[in-house]
């Protein structure tokens, strides 16, 4: 029974919560001994709170008894990032220095969730200060792919990742900066969005740039994250860049077609280096669209290494402000991969940021002009090879860092720069056994488009079904 | 022609600027991690009017987002 708790998705559980065919306590108890089983292998989480959560799914229970549903996560036990703070609990945000840092505010995805009826089973592994897109970790110990703990689970929001993958939760949070939740979600084979700029509230996460960073989820299924999405999305007076507009119901615009949908995919830059595998799936996914009654038109886009490197300029500008305290005072608590991705903000000319920060409505206006005129998304891989091992993308020196980021970040990082919203989808396995995926990327605010044209690929292939040997 | 930043030019900002203490190797480094940076913005600064300023981009994104209407 346990086993097959833990393998149903976030929607089916709750939906079985709701209608009391199986209690909270009992898939809360099913994911501790799920996640226990997992650890030793995978290291996903950095703390279980196991009898907490079980203390709350048994209120819960309670309360469904009393006929008293909080809403559309009630009951169902969920693990995030530790990053999101809550006011007189540890967030490590996976780092030495925050080891027993106690925020006192609690954030905003996280206040909404729990306001939904979600369960907090825990605090999940994530790259040092979410800077570093391998997601390895020097100080809590690497996470590992539950599709083979060798290789990479992908970053910043590794564990996020790696535990929904390996069926340790029903879906978590990660934040997306420059690609931090559509690359664990792609190298774990699951869904992630990396929402529009201002869709989602930042208050009371860790910034690592301000101008870039975004909250967004990872689940199991596309429908997972369309109820994710709503409950934590729409306006936020504690978060002045959040916009005030009303917030779709997702799950129930999954339900439209997609049929005369112009599906873009770019002839420069996102194929790049892009192995046999990938070449593959992504064309068979195209395949699927275009038998959903999609048309797929060819087109060069604005190039995406301009708007890498502006990005680039951005976060590290913002990061070496974010850090200039304890890069002065305690350099070596930091580990070489993020200290080597701060150092060079420090160097950067005020005005340079500032004509970074000013040239995005322009480029943004560009690409607007050159893409969404002619199609209604984009497609794309996520990145260009399957997930590396963790040897293959351990740096040696400081050297050697940014060359590693690139690699990986190269088709996710652009897309930050711009504030547009992109959703990572598994589309299958290379030979040698791990996921692949693509990202649909779309106008600002288009997440329910995203949501509908992957939700009716999810329901004519089985990808997302799959799930790792633990 | 304008010069490319150097290693010497980074340490020296680094400690007059920055209290920062640069080794010779790692300001090599910096020296072409910024080089690359601020050559990609000063080139596509071209662009920019006086008239710029951040919040234009959040403006845009919201005057070109779109509620969920595509797809039949």
């Amino acid at each position: 029974m346990s086993t097959e708790l833990v393998h149903m998705s976030l929607t089916e559980v709750a939906d079985a919560i709701r209608k009391k065919k199986v209690s909270s306590v009992e898939v809360t108890r099913a994911c501790i001994e799920h996640a226990e089983r997992v650890q030793p292998k995978l290291n996903c989480f950095i703390s279980l709170e196991a009898d907490e959560a079980l203390q709350a799914a048994k209120k819960a229970d309670q309360a469904l008894k009393r006929g008293v549903r909080a809403g559309p996560l009630h009951g169902v036990p969920l693990a995030h990032k530790d990053m999101y703070y809550r006011a007189g609990k540890v967030s490590t945000c996976g780092s030495k220095i925050l080891r027993d840092y106690r925020p006192n505010v609690t954030g905003t995805a996280v206040e909404r969730l729990a306001a939904a009826g979600a369960i907090w089973l825990g605090s999940l592994n994530m790259a040092e200060f979410a800077a570093n897109p391998t997601g390895h970790n020097d100080h809590w110990g690497h996470c590992r792919n539950p599709w083979n703990p060798a290789h990479m689970t992908g970053g910043s929001s590794s564990g996020s990742g790696s535990a929904v993958g390996a069926r340790a939760c029903y879906g978590s949070l990660g934040s997306d900066t420059g690609g931090s939740v559509r690359l664990p979600a792609a190298a774990c084979g699951v869904v992630g969005l990396k929402p529009t700029y201002g869709l989602i509230s930042r208050y009371g996460i860790l910034p690592r740039s301000w101008s870039q960073d975004t909250v967004g989820p990872l689940t199991r299924t596309v429908r997972d994250c369309a109820r994710m999405t709503r409950v934590i999305a729409g306006a936020d007076p504690r978060d002045p860049t959040c916009a005030n507009a009303p917030v779709p119901n997702y799950e129930k615009e999954l339900e439209g077609r997609i049929k005369g949908l112009k599906i873009g995919v770019p002839t420069n830059h996102y194929y790049d280096g892009a192995t046999d595998d990938v070449r593959k799936r992504m064309a068979e996914s195209l395949a699927v669209f275009k038998a959903l009654g999609a048309r797929i038109v060819e087109l060069a886009v604005p190039d995406p290494q301009e708007l890498f490197l502006l990005s680039a300029t951005v976060s590290q500008s913002e990061a070496a402000v974010i850090h200039g305290k304890w890069i002065r005072e305690r350099p070596q608590d930091y580990s070489l991969f993020v200290r080597s991705r701060i150092e060079a903000g420090f160097h950067i000319p005020a005005t340079t940021y500032l004509e970074a920060l000013n040239l995005r409505a322009h480029l943004l206006a560009e690409f607007m002009a050159a893409v969404y005129t002619k199609v209604d998304v984009l497609h794309t891989p996520v990145m260009v090879m399957p997930a590396p091992t963790i040897a293959e993308t351990e740096p040696k020196a400081s050297g050697d860092v940014t060359g590693v980021v690139s690699r990986i970040t190269r088709n996710t990082r652009p897309t930050n720069y711009l504030g547009l919203p992109a959703l990572s989808v598994p589309a299958g396995f290379s030979g040698n056994g791990l996921p692949i995926a693509f990202q649909l990327m779309g106008r600002p605010f288009s997440e329910a488009l995203l949501f509908r044209a992957a939700h009716l690929y999810q329901q004519e292939t089985d990808w997302h079904t799959h799930a790792p040997n633990l | 022609m304008p010069g490319k930043v150097t290693a010497e030019l980074v340490r020296d900002h680094g400690s007059q600027l920055q209290r920062l203490d640069i080794g010779p190797r790692r300001a090599d480094e910096l020296a072409i991690e910024v080089e690359r940076l601020n050559s990609a913005v000063t080139d596509a600064a071209q662009r920019l009017d006086f008239n710029d300023e951040p919040a234009k981009f959040s403006a845009l994104l919201l005057a070109a987002g779109q509620p969920a209407k595509a797809g039949k």
